[in-house]
């Protein structure tokens, strides 16, 4: 993709609370990502398959699709299954446990986070080696 | 004569005299007696007035046989004396088969009915037993339905004795603001069942319940009603309790529910309103003062918040939702980490925190990091109450079965009548509430949830201006062999 090569990851935030997608998107742009976002499941599907961002920032409780169905079926293909996944919660660490969530996601962060943290967790999570196909 | 009777079967017994008789008499009862009137010793009227002294044989038939004429007899009523007839010597042994086989029959007769009155009575003696041992009050009322019987559980229940109870109207039980309810007694219907109150003097009133069928006549009509009565107070004041409980229960059940769903709902606006506040402090404009006001609004929304995740820790303790991964977790280096993590924060209120290691070795079967939360509950919660210059005393200790870890301080300490309460949600003990002591108000009620979840428990000990102590105990973690 040509994003990588203008220097600037492109990052996909979805989440059904736009004050809460417009404060991460405001956070990364001015660490100076290029950030997309999705409002639901679906969308944010969409976008991904579309747009092929360098790391998704999912909410888990979406509607249309959750946070886990969707990085489940970045993971089944073959476009989009190296994009990296952030899933954020609003229950308890240990909510998840037990749910189907891919092995595969990238991190967690539980609501209610602080903004601030969230450049940094990007940057570290695409700074992993990262597993392509 | 014995001869004259022996084709007729009965069982005959001789005397020789009256006095032989009467001992005769006296060892069995007889159909009839034959007497001859003339005997050495005492006569036939003597003896017969004799056996008629005794009960047993006061009716038996006495026939006198007599050689005299009945002229001869005299003017003497020896009817009276006991003779029911007089067979005149020499007799025709005919006639004596004749007369006697009479009051044989008779006297079978007799035994007979006696027999079937004692059947009779002993049937009725066994249903009176059964009415009145019945557990249950019963009635019976005529066409009127006016009582015509009531058994003695009927009576104690009512307060009335029986003797009082016959002729009375069947809702005179009934008390007068309950009369009206009845459904018409004298309706078509078969069956009735009423429940109604009913006082009695010295007590306190009681519910009963009438259950009644009609006794029909035959002829389309009704001769009465037969019923039972049954003192149903405790049984309806059980199920109002019952069915109170089930409200309360279902209720709570919605209450978590609700909170649970509510928790998530407020994760995400809180989360919106300090990331927002953030943006505000983080920007290169916000002058001095502003900043001090934002900073009280990000301190509230913190406080907000974490409120919110207590309560959702909570509900999912309490509700059994979170599930407990329970390991061997040795005691010493948790209460070690949890100590140095309140480190400065003691420093700060100038208070010392000592642990006491009595069972280095201690180990819980546990889940590591929800009794590492329980232990900072009790921690945070004892820096709050223990003034400067104050100490915090951690012990572990246990044995094979239990282990134990203590949180002691020489803080306000809590007062007898609220050491219960103090694990409640939001209670908070009286003498620190205008103290300004921060928090959910759920820490402890979350430490006991978790203890609780962990199959522990969790106490207090305390002396008001003393000092307070916490306990949780726990299961020990089974000893695994120590290598040499």
């Amino acid at each position: 993709m040509s994003d990588e090569s203008m220097g600037a990851p492109t990052i996909l935030v979805a989440d059904d609370d736009p004050d809460l997608v417009a404060l991460v998107a405001r956070r990364l742009v001015k660490a100076g990502y290029r950030v997309v976002t999705a409002s639901d499941g679906e969308e944010a599907l969409q976008q991904a398959r579309q747009l092929g961002p360098q790391l998704a920032v999912l909410d888990v409780m979406m509607p249309k699709l959750s946070g886990i169905e969707v990085a489940r079926r970045l993971r089944a293909s073959a476009g989009t299954q190296h994009i990296p996944v952030i899933l954020v919660s609003a229950g308890l660490p240990g909510e998840l446990v037990g749910q189907s969530i891919p092995a595969d996601v990238d991190a967690f962060i539980s609501k209610p986070f602080s903004p601030r943290s969230i450049p940094n967790m990007v940057e570290e999570v695409l700074a992993r080696p990262h597993q392509v196909g | 004569m014995k001869a004259a009777l022996a084709p007729l079967g009965h069982h005959i017994v001789e005397a020789e005299s009256g006095l032989a008789a009467l001992r005769c008499v006296m060892q069995e009862d007889f159909a009839v007696i034959l007497l001859d009137v003339t005997m050495a010793d005492m006569d036939g009227f003597e003896t017969a007035a004799l056996i008629r002294q005794r009960w047993q044989s006061e009716m038996t038939p006495i026939i006198f046989i007599t050689a005299y004429t009945s002229d001869e007899l005299g003017e003497q009523d020896h009817y009276a004396g006991g003779a029911v007839d007089f067979l005149f010597a020499p007799v025709p042994p005919s006639e004596l088969r004749s007369k006697v086989s009479f009051f044989a029959h008779a006297f079978l007769n007799a035994e007979l009915l006696a027999a079937r009155a004692r059947d009779v009575q002993s049937a009725v003696d066994q249903l009176r037993f059964l009415t009145d041992a019945a557990p249950v009050g019963i009635f019976q009322t005529d066409a009127k339905n006016r009582y015509v019987y009531t058994n003695a559980r009927w009576s104690e229940i009512t307060g009335i004795p029986p003797d009082e109870a016959i002729g009375r109207e069947w809702d005179s039980i009934v008390d007068a603001e309950w009369r009206a309810d009845l459904p018409d007694a004298l309706t078509d219907s078969v069956e009735l069942s009423h429940r109604f109150n009913m006082s009695r003097p010295g007590s306190e009133p009681r519910v009963v319940l009438a259950t009644s069928r009609a006794i029909p006549d035959g002829v389309g009509g009704r001769l009465g009603w037969v019923g039972t009565l049954a003192d149903v107070t405790d049984e309806t004041r059980e199920r109002a309790l019952s069915e109170a409980r089930d409200r309360a229960l279902s209720a709570s059940a919605m209450q978590r529910a609700f909170a649970a769903s509510a928790s998530h709902e407020l994760r995400t606006p809180t989360t919106s309103i300090i990331g927002w506040l953030e943006e505000v402090f983080d920007s290169d404009t916000l002058g001095a003062a502003d900043r001090e006001l934002v900073e009280i609004a990000y301190r509230n929304a913190r406080r907000l918040s974490r409120l919110i995740d207590d309560l959702l820790i909570l509900d999912q303790t309490e509700s059994g939702h979170s599930a407990m991964h329970l390991e061997p977790t040795p005691l010493g280096p948790l209460i070690e980490r949890v100590i140095a993590s309140f480190a400065v924060d003691a420093e700060h209120a100038g208070i010392r925190i000592n642990a006491d290691h009595e069972t280095p070795t201690a180990s819980a079967q546990a889940d590591p990091l929800r009794l590492e939360q329980v232990v900072t509950n009790l921690m945070s919660n004892a820096l709050k109450y223990t003034t400067i210059g104050g100490e915090i005393m951690v012990r572990v200790n246990g044995d094979a079965e239990t282990v134990q870890v203590s949180v002691t301080d020489d803080g306000v300490g809590i007062k007898p009548d609220e050491t219960d309460k103090i694990f409640d949600r939001f209670y908070r003990a009286q003498t620190v509430a205008d103290g300004g002591v921060k928090g959910s108000g759920l820490g402890l009620a979350i430490a006991r949830a978790m203890i609780e979840s962990q199959g522990g428990h969790i106490q207090v000990t305390s002396t008001f201006g003393v000092g307070s102590t916490f306990t949780v105990m726990l299961p020990a973690a089974a000893q695994t062999p120590q290598a040499a």
